[in-house]
């Protein structure tokens, strides 16, 4: 029988190999996709543990990762956008060579 | 003054009318039936999602790389449909193995050189990345298995309807704000991405 227990567990890999690929990776545009894997994790377990309550406790953990996605969607723009001028100014996309702010 | 009265008698009376509203969830949109998914069926869909989540976070040619996330898109979106989730699946097919894949692969075609498939991808952080990641998996599922196991099988007859009524009744504020949100970041994504004209 798969239970909910199932579903929180996958989650933690999925999420555990987003946190390790944000780390580690030089590239920016790898570590934007490495958060896009955290994020998935999260709406996994908001829809998996959403089935332990009823009514609109149910529905809101239904509902949510809609307003998750959307503001998935904002936030890889926004990040594109700033890997894109980055590379524009200083051509690269590595993160530990944008030391720009560095005071 | 009369209208006054009247707008004020709406504003108070707004929190007992939502809720005596949400009490009617309940009963009020279709039936409950009852499905489960073969375990065969998750157990495959967690290996596609996990094993394309590892190519992600390891492979070199970070162009794969991209085409193994639209991979693990698609896996998270199985496993929306043996939530039971139907609408939700169908967004995660849009948005995200539509649109952010698209925009993700179209960001690494711009900034990719020569070079970059011959370089380092990783920093010498993973020394610590794996013992942090191993030691939060560890946690996490030591955690997850004290939940008590509620099967999954109860199935909302008109979930997408009963998701409407609780965006637009209960979550109208965030639902609104998300819109503004989604302005923001366009408008903004414009502003970082225009060449200046000085550079």
């Amino acid at each position: 029988m798969i239970g909910v227990v199932h579903y929180v567990i996958l989650s933690a890999l999925l999420f555990v190999i987003g946190l390790y690929g944000a780390m580690t990776r030089k590239n920016g545009i790898s570590v934007l996709m490495s958060v896009e894997l955290m994020f998935n994790a999260a709406n996994i377990n908001f829809v998996a543990l959403s089935y332990r309550f009823r009514d609109v406790a149910f529905l809101a953990g239904q509902a949510f990762p809609l307003f998750v996605i959307a503001i998935a969607a904002a936030e890889v723009t926004v990040g594109l956008a700033i890997v894109l001028s980055l590379y524009r100014s200083s051509n690269t996309v590595n993160l530990d060579e944008a030391n720009q702010l560095r005071g | 003054m009369n209208k006054m009265l009247i707008l004020m008698n709406i504003l108070l009376t707004l929190p007992k009318r939502v809720n005596r509203q949400n009490q009617e969830y309940r009963f009020g949109f279709g039936g409950i039936s009852e499905r489960m998914i073969h375990p065969f069926v998750f157990y495959v869909l967690a290996t596609l999602i996990v094993g394309f989540a590892l190519l992600v976070v390891t492979v070199r040619n970070i162009f794969h790389s991209g085409l193994c996330l639209i991979g693990t898109f698609l896996g998270v979106a199985g496993i929306y449909v043996s939530l039971h989730n139907y609408f939700l699946a169908a967004t995660q097919l849009l948005i995200y193995s539509g649109a952010i894949a698209v925009l993700i692969l179209f960001g690494i075609m711009m900034t990719q050189r020569s070079w970059s498939l011959t370089s380092r991808t990783h920093n010498s952080l993973w020394l610590i990345g794996i013992p942090v990641s191993a030691m939060m998996a560890f946690l996490m599922i030591r955690s997850a298995l004290t939940l008590p196991d509620s099967p999954i099988k109860t199935v909302w007859e008109n979930l997408l309807q009963a998701i409407g009524s609780v965006l637009m009744q209960v979550y109208v504020l965030p639902f609104e704000i998300i819109s503004v949100v989604l302005l923001v970041a366009l408008i903004g994504a414009m502003a970082l991405g225009k060449e200046s004209e000085e550079a």
